[in-house]
C-alpha cells in the first residue's frame, strides 16, 4: 500500500520538477541542465530555514526564489555571452554544488525534528492514513498549481514566453526583449524545480548535497511520458499531462522495484524508455503516420502494465499468505544501501553470511537493494520494503539509514556502517533512541591515528589530508582531524577537497608540493576507490600513508587503523537475530563496533627505509611482511572434533556464536579450519599435526581424545595455543593439575558429569530401578575419570553399577545387550565418545527390553533417550568460544582458568515416556525441559479445584490420586 | 519620416567572410511614401531593411524615424514604430500557437507584457472580425495552431499582424518571393489595401521589376551597398520593365557582366 501511495505522492512532488523541465525544454526550447543543481538548492535553502524554525510555506517560497536566482544566472550567461544553453547550464550546475554545500554548511541536514510541510499537514490530518492524507492534500496543491500555471500561460507575459520559445525572431520583431524573457523563463522553471527539491527534502526528512543527480533526466522522462500518454495542443492539458507524467514515472520505478528489478538498472531503463519514445515519435513523423494513433497504443500499454502489476501483486500476496500458513516461521528482511561501494558491500556480505550461519537461510527472504546514489530511489526502495511486508529492514550507510529512520516507524530498523547515528536523529544516546530503530555504529578515532603517526614519526609535523565534503562522514572525520591538529601547536594540517576520483591525484601532488610529510586519510568513498592515485603521488617522496581504512593496507598504506567493516555487518546480524526472536528494538541499545584493526605494512616500511619499532609490530593485528606475504594476523583456528554427531555440532555452534558475538566471523576476520576425526584416534593425530604444520594460531579440540592429541603434539613447543571444549576431565587428559595450574598454552571449559543430579533425577523418575548399566571405552581418559567418580557416588547412594568396556563403536550393541543381560534395568550414557558415536545401538538394545536410557547429553534425548541430565553443551561451546576470542585478543591461555561449564539442564522426552508408559513425575516436570509431540498436561495442584457433584451427574469417576492433588474439592 | 544618413556596415570584419554590405547609404523617406527597393543579389537591399529594423548596429551613420534617433536601439525597442514582414512565411508567426494567440501577441506590439489575462472572449471576437478582412475563411479557425496553415495563409496573417497596431513604418522583405504566383498576387492585393487604407510609410524589397514599378510611390535601385538610382512617381510611370533591365545591362557593362549572368538576371526578374 505504502509503495503505491508513496509513489503517487512522490510523483506529485516531482510534478513541480516536470513543470520546470517542461517550461525550459518544451516552451523555451532550452536544454537546461541547471536543474540538477537547483533541485538541491531548493532542498538546501528550505532545510536551512526550516531548521531555524521558519514556517514551511515561507521556506518553500524562499526555495522558489533561490531556484529563480540560479536559473536566471544560467539564462543570463546564455543570452548575454551567447554561450550555448547546455554549456551554460553545466557551468551553473557545477558551481551550484559548491554553493549548495555553503548554503547547508555540511553535506546533509536532517529535518526530522523540524517543522515541515509534512508535519504541518499531519497536524491537521482528520485521522486518515498519513500517506492518504498527504495524497489528498498534494492533489489539491498540484491542482491549484496546475490552474495557476495554465492561467499564467494565457496572460500577456505567458503568451510572450511561449512565443519566445516558438519563434524568437517574430517575438523580437514584436517589441519583446527576448533575452530578458528567456532569462525569466529559465528562472521560473528553476524556481519550480527548487520547489520540487524542497518538497522532496521535507518528505524524506533531510536535504543532501547529492540529491540532485539525474534530476534533468527524471524531469525529461516525466515530460516525455506525459506527452506520450496525453496528446494535446492545449497548453493547459499539456501541463496536466506532464504532472501526470511525473506520477507515471514514479509508478514505473515503484513497479520495477516491486517486480524485483535491480535499482542499478533503473537509470538505464529510464534512458532507454526516453530514447524509444523519442525514436517512435521521430519515426511516426518520417512515416507521416498520424501521431494521434499512438496514445491508444500507450494507453493499452499502460493498462497492461497496471493490470499485470496488480495481478502479479495479488498472486504474490496469495502465495505469500499460503507460504505463511505453511511455514512455522519465515522472515522477510529488506537490505538497502545507498550505493554499491566497497565498504558497504563488505558490510552487506558479512551480514548475509552471518545471517546464514545463524540459521536464517531457507526460511528467510532477503531483498537486497542499492539506491545507486539516488535518494529518491532510496525512498521508493523503502516503500517497496513496506509493501512487501518486510519483518525487518537493514540499512547500510548513513543516507539509507537517515531516509529509513524518517520514513518508517512501524517496522524494526537495524542500521550498520553508520559513523554517527545521533546527528540525524536516530536517537539521543545508545539506550535512548527511536522505538523501532537499533544498529551498530562507530567512528574511527582520527585523533589516535594522529597520535600513532607522531609516535612512529616524531619529526614529521606537516600532515596532509583530503576528503569529499559531499560525504557527511568525511566531514565528520575531517573535523576530528582538524581539532586534533589544532590542539597540537607543533603540527600543521594541509587539506585538499576532492569531489571525484579524478581529483585525487592532483590533490595528492599538490599536498606533496606543499610539504606534507605524512598523509592521514579519513574514511571516504572516493579515497577508497582511488587510493592508487594517492600512492602514486606519495610513494616517490616516501611519504607514509596512515589510512583509516583497513582494506587499503595491502595497497600500500604504511599504517591502517580502523574498523573492520565486516564486523559491522556481523554485529548487525546479531541485533537482527535478537529482534526476530521477539525482542523489542526499543530495548536494544545501539552498539559500537567491537573490533578495531591496527595494520602495518612492513614492505612499505622497508621500501622507504623506515624502521618500525618492535612494540608497534607486536601490537599490530595485521602485518604485511617485507617479502609481501601477509602474515595477516587474521587469526587462524584449527577446530577438531572426535566425529560428527549432534552434540559436537551443538558445541561447535556455541563456539561460533561466542566468537561472532565478539565480532569474529569465519572467513571474514578469522579463519577456522574444521576437521572431524571420524572416531579414529590416528586420524585425530594426523589432523592435529596438520594444524601445527599450517601454523594455526589456536587449536580448538572438541572432546577429550582431540584434546589429548593436541596436548601431545604441542608438548615440546607449547605452541600453538589450545582452547578445548566438550571435555569431561581435562586434568585426567593431561592438561594440568587444577583450574589455575595447567600447561601454559592450554585452557578451556570442561563438562563434568553432574553425578548427584543424575541420580536424583533417576530416583524421581524410576524409583524402582536401582541397577544402572554403563558401557564405556576404556581407552578414553574422560570416561575413566567420570566412571571413577560415578562409581563412588552410586555406591554411596545404594545404586548398583554394572559396567562393560569396549574399544570401538562396533562393539556398542553387543556391550549394551550384555550389560542388560547382567541385570541392568536402566542404561546410563556418561559422555563416552565412542558410545555417543553409535548411540543408536544403545537405543536398539535397550528398547528391545523396554529399558530406559538416560544420558548426560541432551542430544541423546532426540535420538531415543528418555532423559538427559548434564551440561548444556551449547553453553559449554559458547564458554570455550569466549576463551578463544580472549586469546585472539591477546590474553594468554595460562591466565585463563580451566573450569567446568556451570549450566546444567534436564530434558525429558515425553514421547518415549508415553510409549513405554513411564509417568513423568510432576517434580521433574517443573525443572525439566520437555521435548516430544505429546502434550504433557501439567496441572498446577495449588490451583486445581474439582467439582465432584458435577462429576457424579456426568457419571465420571475421578481417581483418588488426582483428588489428592486438588486444592479444593466440592463434594 | 525616415532619415538615413551615411550608413556603413561591414559583416565579419577581418575574416575570410568579410562583406562590406552598406557603403554610405543616404535616404530620406517622407511620411506616407511607399518605397520599393530593387537590386542584384548582395546589393545590400535586405541589409538596408534590417538596419531600419534594428537587427544590427551600423558601423557608421545614423537612422532617425520621426526625428527620433534610433541608431543605438535594438530591434525590440523600435517595434512600436516599425513592423516587419519576412520573406519566409514561417518567420512571421509562432507555429505552435493558435491564430488567436498570434493575433493577441501582435496586438501587444511595443507594449509591456504583464502577467495579466487580457486574452479573453471579447478579444477573440475582435480578432475574428479582424481576420474576416483577409477573406480567407479563417474566422472559424481561430483555435487552430498556425503551423497547420498554408504558407500563403500564414503570410496573410503576418501582414495583418504587422499592421494591426498601426505602426509608423512597415518593412516588407520580399514577402511574396516564397509563394506561388496566385498566392503572391493575393498577398500583394492585401498589401496594397492595408498600406493605402492606412497611409503607412512603407519600404518594400522586391525581386520583381513588375512589382517595383506597379507598387509604391518611389523606387530605389541598389548596387554594391549603395543607392545608384532613385525614381520618383513621375519617372516610374514612364518606365517599363525593359527600361529597368537596361539599367542592369549598363551595370553589366560597367562591371563586365557576362551574357550568361545577364540571362540569369533576366530570368530572375521577369
Amino acid at each position: 500500500m505504502e509503495l503505491w501511495l508513496g509513489a503517487f505522492n512522490l510523483g506529485l512532488m516531482y510534478g513541480f520538477l516536470a513543470l520546470g523541465v517542461f517550461i525550459t525544454s518544451r516552451i523555451l526550447d532550452f536544454a537546461d541542465i541547471t536543474v540538477d543543481g537547483t533541485f538541491t538548492t531548493g532542498a538546501a535553502v528550505g532545510a536551512v530555514f526550516l531548521v531555524q524554525g521558519m514556517h514551511p510555506v515561507l521556506a518553500i517560497l524562499l526555495a522558489f526564489l533561490a531556484g529563480m536566482v540560479c536559473g536566471s544566472i544560467t539564462g543570463f550567461i546564455h543570452t548575454k555571452f551567447k554561450i550555448d544553453s547546455l554549456l551554460a547550464g553545466i557551468l551553473v550546475m557545477t558551481a551550484l554544488y559548491s554553493v549548495n554545500l555553503h548554503i547547508m554548511g555540511r553535506s546533509n541536514i536532517p529535518l526530522m525534528n523540524s517543522r515541515s510541510i509534512i508535519s504541518l499537514l499531519e497536524g491537521i490530518n482528520p485521522g486518515l492514513h498519513s500517506e492518504i492524507w498527504l495524497m489528498i492534500v498534494m492533489s489539491v496543491i498540484m491542482a491549484i498549481i496546475w490552474i495557476i500555471t495554465a492561467l499564467f500561460f494565457r496572460t500577456d507575459l505567458g503568451l510572450t514566453l511561449r512565443s519566445t520559445g516558438d519563434n524568437a525572431i517574430m517575438t523580437e520583431a514584436g517589441g519583446v526583449n527576448v533575452n530578458a524573457v528567456k532569462v525569466f523563463g529559465v528562472a521560473l522553471a528553476n524556481g519550480f524545480v527548487a520547489i520540487a527539491g524542497c518538497f522532496i527534502a521535507q518528505y524524506q526528512g533531510f536535504a543532501d548535497v547529492g540529491m540532485g543527480i539525474g534530476t534533468l533526466v527524471i524531469g525529461l522522462a516525466s515530460v516525455i511520458m506525459g506527452e506520450t500518454v496525453i496528446k494535446s495542443r492545449s497548453i493547459g492539458v499539456k501541463l496536466l499531462a506532464v504532472i501526470l507524467g511525473a506520477v507515471i514515472y514514479r509508478y514505473m520505478i515503484a513497479l520495477a522495484l516491486f517486480a524485483g528489478m535491480n535499482p542499478i538498472d533503473l537509470k538505464l531503463i529510464t534512458a532507454l524508455f526516453v530514447l524509444i519514445t523519442l525514436i517512435l515519435s521521430h519515426w511516426s513523423k518520417i512515416r507521416k503516420t498520424r501521431i494521434k494513433r499512438h496514445p491508444v497504443l500507450y494507453w493499452i500499454l499502460l493498462a497492461a502494465v497496471i493490470i499485470g502489476g496488480s495481478s502479479y501483486y495479488l498472486v504474490h500476496q496469495n502465495i505469500r499468505k499460503s507460504q505463511k500458513n505453511n511455514q512455522v516461521k519465515s522472515f522477510k528482511i529488506g537490505v538497502v544501501q545507498i550505493s554499491q561501494n566497497g565498504i558497504l558491500n563488505i558490510t552487506r556480505d558479512a551480514f548475509l553470511k552471518e545471517m546464514k550461519r545463524l540459521g536464517y537461510d531457507e526460511n528467510t527472504e532477503f531483498i537486497i537493494q542499492s539506491a545507486d546514489s539516488d535518494i529518491s530511489t532510496l525512498n521508493t526502495i523503502l516503500d517497496s520494503f513496506q509493501s512487501a511486508d518486510c519483518d525487518l529492514i537493514l540499512t547500510i550507510s548513513t543516507p539509507a539509514t537517515q531516509a529509513a529512520v524518517n520514513k518508517i516507524s512501524d517496522t524494526p530498523l537495524v542500521f550498520a556502517t553508520v559513523a554517527n547515528p545521533f546527528v540525524f536523529g536516530a536517537g539521543k544516546s545508545e539506550t535512548e533512541h527511536r522505538a523501532n530503530v537499533t544498529g551498530t555504529y562507530g567512528w574511527v578515532p582520527m585523533d589516535q591515528l594522529v597520535d600513532l603517526s607522531q609516535e612512529i614519526f616524531p619529526q614529521k609535523k606537516i600532515v596532509g589530508t583530503m576528503g569529499n565534503p559531499g560525504e557527511a562522514n568525511t566531514n565528520f572525520y575531517l573535523e576530528i582531524l582538524r581539532n586534533t591538529v589544532h590542539h597540537n601547536p607543533e603540527l600543521s594540517l594541509k587539506e585538499r577537497t576532492i569531489s571525484a576520483p579524478t581529483d585525487v591525484y592532483e590533490a595528492s601532488v599538490s599536498l606533496v608540493n606543499q610539504g606534507a610529510e605524512v598523509f592521514i586519510l579519513p574514511v571516504d568513498n572516493i579515497i577508497y576507490s582511488s587510493f592508487d592515485s594517492i600512492l602514486k603521488a606519495a610513494a616517490p617522496h616516501q611519504i607514509p600513508i596512515f589510512s583509516s581504512d583497513v582494506d587499503r593496507l595491502k595497497d600500500g598504506a604504511l599504517v591502517s587503523y580502523g574498523y573492520d567493516y565486516a564486523s559491522s555487518g556481523i554485529q548487525a546480524a546479531h541485533l537482527v537475530q535478537r529482534i526476530l526472536n521477539g525482542e523489542d528494538p526499543a530495548g536494544i541499545p545501539f552498539e559500537r563496533y567491537k573490533k578495531m584493526v591496527f595494520g602495518l605494512n612492513l614492505k612499505v616500511a622497508h621500501d622507504y627505509g623506515i624502521e618500525i619499532p618492535d612494540r608497534f609490530i607486536d601490537r599490530a593485528d595485521k602485518i604485511i611482511e617485507p617479502n609481501g606475504s601477509v602474515t595477516s594476523k587474521t587469526p587462524t583456528i584449527g577446530l577438531v572434533e572426535f566425529s560428527e554427531h549432534p552434540t559436537s555440532t551443538s558445541v561447535k555452534r556455541g563456539v561460533y556464536d561466542a566468537l561472532a558475538d565478539q565480532g569474529f566471523v569465519n572467513g571474514i576476520n578469522i579463519e577456522i579450519t574444521e576437521r572431524s576425526g571420524n572416531a579414529d584416534f590416528q586420524m585425530i593425530n594426523a589432523i592435529t599435526q596438520d594444524f601445527i604444520a599450517r601454523d594455526v594460531d589456536i587449536i580448538v579440540p572438541l572432546s577429550t581424545p582431540c584434546l589429548q592429541s593436541a596436548l601431545q603434539m604441542t608438548a615440546k613447543t607449547f605452541s600453538p595455543d589450545i582452547v578445548f571444549s566438550f571435555v569431561s576431565d581435562p586434568f585426567a587428559a593431561g592438561a594440568g593439575q587444577d583450574a589455575t595450574h595447567h600447561i601454559s598454552n592450554v585452557t578451556g571449559f570442561s563438562c563434568v558429569l553432574f553425578c548427584d543430579e543424575v541420580l536424583d533425577a533417576i530416583q524421581e523418575f524410576f524409583p524402582q530401578r536401582k541397577n544402572i548399566g554403563v558401557v564405556w571405552n576404556s581407552s578414553e581418559a574422560n570416561s575413566q575419570s567420570i566412571l571413577k567418580e560415578f562409581r563412588a557416588v552410586c555406591k554411596e547412594r545404594n545404586f548398583n553399577l554394572l559396567e562393560v568396556t569396549i574399544s570401538t563403536p562396533n562393539e556398542v550393541l553387543e556391550a549394551t545387550r550384555s550389560v542388560i543381560h547382567k541385570g541392568a534395568d536402566l542404561i546410563m550414557c556418561t559422555g563416552d565418545n565412542t558410545v555417543s558415536t553409535s548411540f543408536d545401538s544403545v537405543i536398539k538394545a535397550a528398547s528391545a527390553r523396554k529399558i530406559p536410557v538416560v544420558s548426560d547429553n541432551v542430544q541423546h534425548v532426540a535420538a531415543g533417550a528418555v532423559m538427559s541430565v548434564g551440561t548444556d553443551f551449547y553453553i559449554n561451546g559458547y564458554d570455550a568460544g569466549r576463551y578463544v576470542a580472549r586469546v585472539i585478543k591477546g590474553e594468554k591461555p595460562a591466565d585463563l582458568p580451566i573450569i567446568p561449564t556451570k549450566q546444567m539442564e534436564i530434558t525429558v522426552n515425553s514421547d518415549i515416556a508415553a510409549k513405554y508408559g513411564w509417568e513423568i513425575p510432576s517434580s521433574l516436570l517443573d525443572r525439566a525441559k520437555i521435548v516430544g509431540k505429546r502434550p504433557i498436561r501439567k496441572f498446577a495442584p495449588e490451583a486445581m479445584a474439582i467439582n465432584l457433584r458435577l462429576a457424579k451427574e456426568y457419571g465420571v469417576t475421578i481417581s483418588d490420586k488426582i483428588l489428592a492433588t486438588a486444592q479444593e474439592v466440592i463434594k | 519620416m525616415i532619415s538615413i544618413k551615411n550608413l556603413h556596415k561591414t559583416f565579419n570584419p577581418g575574416t575570410i567572410n568579410e562583406v562590406y554590405a552598406l557603403r554610405g547609404v543616404d535616404l530620406e523617406v517622407q511620411s506616407g511614401e511607399w518605397i520599393t527597393v530593387i537590386g542584384t543579389n548582395g546589393s545590400g537591399k535586405s541589409t538596408l531593411l534590417n538596419a531600419i529594423a534594428g537587427s544590427f548596429q551600423p558601423d557608421q551613420g545614423s537612422i532617425q524615424i520621426d526625428d527620433e534617433d534610433l541608431t543605438a536601439f535594438p530591434s525590440h525597442r523600435r517595434a512600436h514604430l516599425v513592423a516587419r514582414v519576412f520573406q519566409n512565411p514561417f518567420q512571421g508567426t509562432a507555429p505552435n500557437m493558435t491564430i488567436a494567440e498570434n493575433l493577441h501577441l501582435a496586438s501587444l506590439r511595443g507594449k509591456q507584457r504583464l502577467p495579466l489575462v487580457h486574452f479573453g472572449k471579447a478579444r477573440i471576437e475582435e480578432y475574428a472580425q479582424l481576420i474576416k478582412t483577409l477573406e480567407m475563411q479563417l474566422e472559424n479557425r481561430l483555435d487552430n495552431v498556425i503551423g497547420m496553415l498554408s504558407g500563403g495563409q500564414r503570410q496573410a496573417i503576418t501582414l495583418l499582424m504587422a499592421v494591426m497596431t498601426k505602426p509608423k513604418v512597415i518593412l516588407l522583405d520580399e514577402h511574396t518571393a516564397a509563394l506561388d504566383p496566385k498566392t503572391a498576387a493575393q498577398i500583394i492585393r492585401l498589401t496594397r489595401r492595408f498600406i493605402e487604407e492606412n497611409h503607412f510609410t512603407a519600404v518594400m524589397v522586391t525581386h520583381s521589376m513588375q512589382q517595383a514599378l506597379e507598387l509604391g510611390t518611389r523606387t530605389i535601385m541598389m548596387n554594391k551597398g549603395q543607392i545608384i538610382d532613385d525614381l520618383d512617381t513621375q519617372v516610374k510611370k514612364r518606365l517599363t520593365v525593359n527600361d529597368l533591365l537596361d539599367k542592369f545591362a549598363e551595370l553589366r557593362k560597367a562591371e563586365q557582366l557576362t551574357d550568361e549572368m545577364l540571362d540569369r538576371l533576366r530570368r530572375e526578374y521577369m
